[in-house]
């Protein structure tokens, strides 16, 4: 993935964790609409994991994964927005999952109807 | 005394004396009268022995084979005792003289009874039966060895530690980013877009023109 160091860059200075990590990536490609013959939009999922030494530090690094710093983490690198698919969880050590409520990520925003917007409010 | 008319060519003599001490005499045969008596089919007295004392013992086998009457074979041996006196013999052109202190001769001799007139010698053939008991050989003992093959070594490949997933906690999201941002990168430059080639002399004065 192209960006890669970018990305974790961001992740980690949203999460506030020394390391992270893109466990997996997955090319998705999907239909828009289902009347809309090709218009196709094929979205990169990544899996990212950050690691921390404390159970305060991962509920920090949750806390901080949310959808709205991290894209601001990531619009500072340079990389556009991006889509909370999972929320953050946090894995302990001894095998116990600790859940993290976090606000619901909003929704992607296209870059097509965000220059589309911005054009019409410049006009 | 059966004189054969081979050993008759042969001047044999024997002195016999009347004398209590006198010893027997035995006469040897030459090997070139035996030579004759083997190649004439005549009847075979091959030898004379005259025993007189107690000074000589004479021993006579006779030995009958079986299934076959016609075949008699007797066997005269006679050993002579050391005497301490010299036996001369005073009459004949050959007389045998046996020095004191010397042992003479053993003699064997074989009367051959042949009675048909084929004048073959069909007497003297002496069955043996030879019975060989095979050594058994020691039987080959089969060993079955069963080997297990040794295993493959298995090559793995360590992964890479992961210090992130290492830590006592982890925090995973997953994440959706647009295609769009997703930057190509060709893995290596082309050396020839690196370093254009540079024209031809020729080629640059053609173009010229």
């Amino acid at each position: 993935m192209a960006k890669s160091k970018a990305i974790l860059d961001a992740v980690k200075a949203a999460s506030g964790a020394s390391s992270a990590e893109i466990l997996s990536t997955k090319l998705v490609t999907t239909r828009r609409s289902t009347s809309s013959r090709a218009l196709l939009a094929t979205t990169v999922e990544a899996e990212i994991a950050v690691g921390v030494d404390t159970a305060e530090a991962a509920q920090a690094a949750a806390g901080g994964l949310s959808a709205e710093n991290l894209n601001q983490a990531l619009a500072a690198v340079g990389v556009p927005a991006a889509t909370v698919l999972v929320a953050p969880t946090i894995d302990a050590a001894s095998g116990e999952v600790i859940r993290v409520t976090v606000r619901a990520p909003p929704p992607l925003q296209r870059p097509s109807s965000a220059r589309r917007a911005a054009a019409c409010a410049e006009s | 005394m059966i004189v054969s008319p081979v050993c008759a060519a042969q001047k044999i003599e024997t002195s016999v004396e009347e004398d209590e001490d006198s010893t027997s005499t035995t006469t040897p045969i030459p090997s070139s009268a035996l030579g004759e008596t083997t190649s004439t089919p005549q009847p075979l007295v091959i030898a004379l022995t005259t025993t007189t004392t107690s000074e000589t013992e004479t021993t006579t086998i006779t030995t009958t084979p079986s299934g076959d009457t016609a075949g008699e074979i007797t066997t005269t041996t006679t050993t002579p005792v050391e005497v301490g006196e010299t036996t001369t013999e005073e009459e004949g052109e050959d007389a045998a003289t046996t020095p004191a202190n010397q042992v003479a001769p053993e003699t064997s001799e074989i009367d051959d009874d042949d009675d048909d007139d084929d004048g073959l010698d069909n007497s003297t053939s002496t069955a043996i039966e030879v019975t060989t008991t095979p050594i058994e050989k020691p039987q080959s003992v089969v060993r079955e060895v069963t080997t297990t093959p040794a295993p493959a070594p298995t090559t793995t490949t360590p992964k890479p530690k992961s210090a992130v997933l290492d830590a006592p906690f982890v925090v995973k999201t997953k994440l959706a980013f647009p295609f769009s941002s997703i930057e190509v990168r060709s893995p290596t430059v082309p050396s020839a877009l690196a370093n254009p080639i540079e024209p031809h002399e020729a080629c640059r004065v053609t173009c010229m023109r």
